[in-house]
């Protein structure tokens, strides 16, 4: 089963976000900030993760720099209620879409959808190699 | 010869021997008195002259020497030749009138000539007309007084010097006596009254400044910002009590035009309420964004679940619309904080009693506090305070916000005190409210009045309290201070100035 991690310090997000990813078939662990990010995407294997910007500490730009090098093959997704100030772009530097909240579940389902066949497609040309 | 004619004989060789002696002794004498006299005349330092038809039969040298001449050039020559070309005619005249009138001795200020025929030299004089050697003569003493001349010129240069600063600064000056009388003023303070210095000196100030008149008393106690009747705009004065040597004992006034300061800084206080607005913006949108992304994201799921006629569950229906209801309501609240903040300098201002709002407040919140039993509210109320001029409402918002934070940072036991104060000296009423709570890291401290800046977990805290406090501390222009020590807890204290004038509110109401 395709496993995602989420990572937002809002509980009521948290538990949306996991509801519907849910129901679309996915199994899903959340964690409430970057730092517990990091230790479950290198204690686990996920396929993919949803991370939020801001977040007290350490936050999504500090997180996906930091899993960059730890898990270099994780897909990431980025949401940030902060649409204008730097989250997006820098994101983007890393090579992370950020969708701005809200957003609608459909899109937000469309774009895991896709990560994934991305990251799967990669995969087995990589063991076509 | 006989007998007797000898003695006759040598009497009078005696008496001749007696005339000779007295002749001697008196040529003696007088020979004495003219060397003396010769031997002052000729050492002192001032001019001595006399003239005998118009021209000089004596002069001492150091007089010679002031004219850059020897006696002997000077000694016979014409006086009028060491007069300054501008001074002859009205020295020859003085000296037509000398010889032809009374004895007094007369003082006359004038130039001499030097031998260089450029340099003049001011000089004081004092001619008497006195018999000498048979006849009349005009008799002086000369004196330079170039260096008190030219002490004097710098002196009026520096009067003149001082006039035109005093005149030319923006500032209206004015002094009056003890009374209030104008004295003097300067040229800005003419120019603004649009009044002559006729009409200025001699007036009361009052009279000057306001319409009707007020009270010259009322007038000494005026400081900072003021309205002045008979000016349009906005002044501050400032009054100096002046003593010199007790020879004057007067009130110097400075009035200082503050309208167009008073309207940049309002601009630039515009300018610092859009640049607050852009963080605000930012936060606003953090803040509700997230509430917004349940909001849609619920309904959008149940929506298409509904429309596809899929089945819906009592349960989750009721999961989702809680979630939905409670993240409305949460917007709902960042939208109230921030109308309460953006009303923050708004409002009446009234004369209150801070004590009262303190305790109007403490019973406002009491059952919120009640439901914190392990918190002990302490006051200490110094009584009475003198009436503060504010918004009642405002004031009580700022306490209920720091008793709300007090009562946050304390998370099993412990007291609040509230304590209230009149500081005399500095004319101002301190408000503290301390509590013995968590405390503040010296990173977290420098933060807490950024609009949205919270330490409380997500959903709790909109971080707008402390801001919202530090703009209506500042609508009463009051300072507000924060100390804290991590375990020990937090102190806030607020000062109120007590004389602040009564000016309209910053953004216009």
């Amino acid at each position: 089963m395709t496993k995602i991690l989420i990572a937002d310090d809002e509980e009521d997000v948290r538990l949306m976000l996991k509801q519907k990813l849910s129901n679309a078939g996915y199994e899903v662990i959340s964690v409430n900030s970057g730092a517990d990010a990091v230790v479950a995407a290198t204690s686990d294997q996920f396929d993919l993760l949803i991370v939020d910007m801001l977040m007290p500490e350490m936050d999504g730009i500090k997180t996906i720099k930091v899993l960059r090098k730890v898990t270099p093959d994780l897909p990431i997704i980025g949401l940030t209620g902060y649409v204008g100030y730097g989250y997006m772009s820098q994101a983007q530097a890393l090579g992370v879409i950020t969708l701005p909240k809200p957003v609608a579940i459909s899109e937000l389902l469309r774009l895991v959808k896709q990560k994934l066949d991305a990251s799967k497609h990669q995969e087995t040309e990589g063991e076509q190699k | 010869m006989t007998a007797p004619q000898r003695i006759q004989e040598l009497e009078r060789e005696v008496q001749s021997l007696r005339d000779q002696l007295e002749l001697s002794r008196r040529l003696v004498e007088k020979y004495a008195t003219d060397e003396r006299d010769r031997f002052v005349l000729e050492t002192i330092q001032d001019g001595v002259f006399v003239i005998q038809h118009g021209a000089f039969t004596y002069i001492n040298p150091a007089l010679a020497r002031l004219l850059g001449y020897s006696v002997g050039e000077l000694q016979g020559g014409s006086y009028l030749t060491v007069v300054a070309p501008k001074d002859r005619a009205r020295i020859a005249d003085m000296y037509q009138q000398t010889t032809a009138g009374r004895d007094m001795v007369k003082e006359y200020e004038l130039s001499l000539l030097h031998k260089d025929q450029q340099t003049e030299i001011p000089v004081i004089t004092h001619v008497a007309r006195v018999p000498y050697q048979g006849e009349l003569a005009g008799i002086g003493t000369i004196k330079n007084i170039s260096a008190q001349k030219s002490f004097e010129a710098m002196l009026s240069r520096i009067k003149m010097e001082w006039m035109s600063i005093v005149d030319s600064i923006p500032e209206l000056i004015i002094l009056t006596d003890s009374t209030g009388t104008v004295l003097r003023c300067n040229m800005t303070a003419v120019e603004r009254l649009n009044l002559t210095f006729r009409d200025v000196i001699g007036k009361p100030i009052s009279e000057l400044l306001f319409d009707p008149p007020e009270d010259f008393a009322y007038l000494m106690t005026l400081q900072g910002e003021v309205s002045l009747t008979k000016f349009t705009g906005c002044f501050s004065v400032a009054s100096y009590p002046l003593q010199m040597e007790n020879l004057l004992d007067g009130i110097v006034f400075v009035l200082r035009d503050i309208t167009e300061r008073k309207r940049i800084e309002e601009s630039m206080s515009t300018t610092q309420r859009l640049a607050d607005l852009g963080t605000l913006a930012a936060g606003i949108a953090h803040e509700l964004n997230s509430p917004f992304q349940i909001i849609t994201g619920q309904t959008e799921d149940l929506l298409n679940d509904l429309r596809q006629g899929t089945a819906v569950s009592i349960e989750r229906l009721l999961s989702d619309l809680e979630m939905v209801h409670r993240n409305g309501w949460r917007g709902a609240k960042i939208i109230q904080s921030l109308l309460q903040y953006s009303r923050a300098s708004t409002g009446q201002h009234e004369n209150c009693d801070l004590n009262q709002i303190v305790r109007e407040t403490l019973l406002l919140i009491e059952h919120q506090l009640r439901s914190w039993a392990n918190i002990r509210v302490v006051t200490e109320l110094d009584e009475p305070l003198p009436l503060l001029c504010c918004n009642r409402n405002q004031i009580a918002q700022i306490i209920i916000n720091l008793l709300t934070n007090a009562r946050d940072a304390i998370h099993t036991n412990g007291q609040i005190f509230i304590h209230t104060h009149f500081n005399q000296e500095k004319q101002n009423l301190v408000l503290e409210i301390s509590d013995t709570g968590s405390g503040m890291t010296p990173e977290v401290r420098a933060q807490i009045f950024m609009p949205f800046f919270t330490t409380k977990p997500a959903g709790q805290g909109t971080g707008l309290g402390l801001s919202l406090i530090q703009s209506m501390v500042l609508a009463h222009q009051g300072s507000i201070d924060v100390t804290s020590e991590v375990g020990s807890g937090t102190t806030f204290t607020i000062v109120f100035p007590l004389n602040v004038p009564q000016s309209t509110s910053p953004n216009g109401g």
